[in-house]
């Protein structure tokens, strides 16, 4: 099926404001928060700050495998983008997550949760945070580009409903905004993540992480004992699910000074070193046994070499090209976190101006 | 919540925010066989947490209340996630019906479905999944959309993570939580039974 022949009406019966709050929220088509209602010149408003067609069909998404592929157009995304109570201007960005194909929304019962993070011009352009509280609720563009986010990709994937299309067991907060802030690249000692992604320092891009849950938080880089430090946050990531290093630029700095990590590679090669554990461990756990060893029985490598590891033999539990670092805070002091986050894609939002 | 203090009592006209459903290609499932007797019954293990723990006990049923039957317990090649030729014509080859279990997760219930209606419409081998109960409205979205709407499945308590083989074992000798029909009445009748055309 194509979205021209597509079956889902394009309108909702005509209603009252609170009728349709309501409706909107008995159909399960919101985070179960107020919307902005979708109404034709708020589309109208958002359609208008891209080039592309509103019945231009932007990708097909589903809450897991095998669930079936459910198709959206641009102005589906637009009144996805009204709803979240988005500005026209960040219509691009939008449009950019939606074409990723990554669903926010994904229904695996360990309820992760996705990270976006923006670079190039369209971070000043819209005004994001990538500064004092860019992860946290102070920022309008953050805001709703990942609420935003989040709404698209429930709706245009076919819902996102508990026991149904979603069983994320315990939830995860991180959802309602999907971690979603901009890279401080002018602050940052390093190169833009979407440089290291193969883009142009001067492109516009989002790039999106899925798995977010595990956490694990300190306080600057010790002269002494940094390399302890950081391998006991390492062990806190679950080994399924490569780490991401959000430094603030007063810890990527540190980083700098303590290690010698020139660059991002340096400092990924030496996590990549430096996460270990025994193997007998490794093996064991659960998340593992359910998603490596099988590839290691099956002959995929590194994991099928990994597995002739005696139980004592430390093995590497992150793939380098697996590790991400992102420079993100307003040097309001050096706290940092490693977030457990593979990372999926990076999109041109240039494309979808 | 009305709030009727603001008067908004004009309609207005909003666009559906959903997205378009796929096309379902209807498919057909293999003729079932006319009873268990001799036959070969694979138990196709996808490998997520303890499912083989739970294979294991329903192989023991068939060892004491299906004599006849030969039961071969097979691990899918890899991970659960991708389909598995290899071991679908291996089965073909040397099977007569099949188990897929366990479904019990969020991404391993559609993949045990899927998996079944393969074997079932691609490959002709009665097949029936076997899940945990939380996943039936999950399997029901699966099947229906895999175009085999009446694929059997048939449904235990959750969990099987870290249960014992006695607890396990009182799983298949108990009742699907579903239907309230012994489990393996459900499994035998599924690989035996013509399916409906619901």
């Amino acid at each position: 099926m194509t979205a021209t022949e597509a079956s889902t009406p394009r309108l909702v019966e005509p209603a009252t404001e609170d009728e349709l709050q309501q409706q909107f929220l008995d159909n399960n088509w919101t985070d179960k928060l107020p919307i902005v209602l979708p109404t034709e010149a708020r589309v109208a408003a958002m359609l208008a700050h891209t080039s592309r067609k509103p019945q231009e069909v932007v990708g097909r998404m589903q809450p897991t495998a095998n669930r079936g592929l459910w198709e959206y157009t641009v102005e589906k995304v637009a009144v996805n983008a009204v709803m979240s109570g988005a500005k026209p201007e960040y219509f691009p960005v939008i449009l950019a997550l939606a074409a990723s194909e990554v669903s926010a929304r994904g229904s695996t019962s360990s309820s992760a949760s996705a990270m976006v993070v923006v670079n190039g011009p369209i971070r000043n352009e819209i005004a994001m945070n990538s500064g004092i509280g860019a992860m946290g609720p102070y920022n309008h563009a953050n805001a709703t580009i990942g609420r935003a986010y989040g709404l698209l990709s429930q709706n245009l994937q076919g819902g996102s409903v508990p026991g149904e299309t979603f069983m994320g067991s315990q939830g995860n907060n991180y959802t309602y905004n999907n971690i979603t802030f901009a890279e401080n690249e002018e602050r940052s000692p390093w190169e833009p993540l979407h440089v290291q992604k193969g883009f142009k320092a001067s492109d516009s891009v989002v790039s999106i992480f899925y798995g977010c849950r595990s956490t694990t938080f300190c306080l600057g880089v010790r002269e002494k004992h940094w390399r302890e430090h950081v391998k006991d946050m390492l062990a806190g990531v679950d080994a399924n699910t490569s780490p991401v290093l959000l430094l603030d630029p007063i810890t990527a700095q540190q980083f700098i000074d303590r290690g010698n990590f020139v660059k991002k590679a340096d400092l990924i090669r030496w996590v990549h070193e430096n996460a270990t554990m025994p193997a007998a461990r490794y093996w064991d756990l659960q998340l593992v046994q359910n998603y490596v060893y099988p590839w290691a029985t099956f002959g995929r490598e590194p994991e099928a070499t990994m597995l002739k590891a005696a139980p004592d033999e430390p093995l590497r539990i992150f793939q380098e090209q697996n590790i991400n670092v992102v420079v993100v805070g307003g040097e309001a002091n050096g706290y940092w976190r490693i977030m457990g986050a593979t990372y999926r894609k990076s999109v041109s939002v240039d494309d979808w101006r | 919540m009305i709030a009727p203090d603001l008067k908004r009592d004009v309609k207005i006209t909003v666009l559906n925010p959903m997205g378009y459903p796929p096309a379902i290609t209807r498919k057909t499932a293999a003729p079932r066989l006319e009873s268990l007797d001799g036959k070969t019954v694979y138990l196709v293990d996808c490998r997520f947490d303890d499912s083989i723990e739970l294979l294991k006990q329903v192989q023991a049923w068939f060892a004491e209340h299906m004599t006849s039957v030969t039961t071969k317990i097979i691990s899918l090649s890899a991970y659960y996630g991708h389909d598995d030729p290899t071991t679908w014509d291996e089965i073909k080859k040397n099977g007569d019906a099949a188990i897929v279990g366990v479904g019990h997760c969020s991404t391993c219930a559609p993949a045990v479905s899927t998996h079944a209606i393969t074997l079932d419409t691609k490959y002709g081998v009665p097949a029936v999944a076997l899940h945990t109960d939380k996943f039936d409205k999950v399997v029901k979205s699966v099947t229906k959309m895999g175009g085999l709407p009446g694929a059997p499945s048939v449904f235990v308590p959750q969990p099987v993570m870290g249960k014992s083989a006695a607890e396990l074992r009182a799983y298949v000798d108990g009742k699907d939580p579903i239907t309230g029909r012994p489990v393996m009445q459900e499994i035998v009748e599924a690989l035996t039974t013509a399916l409906s055309a619901a």
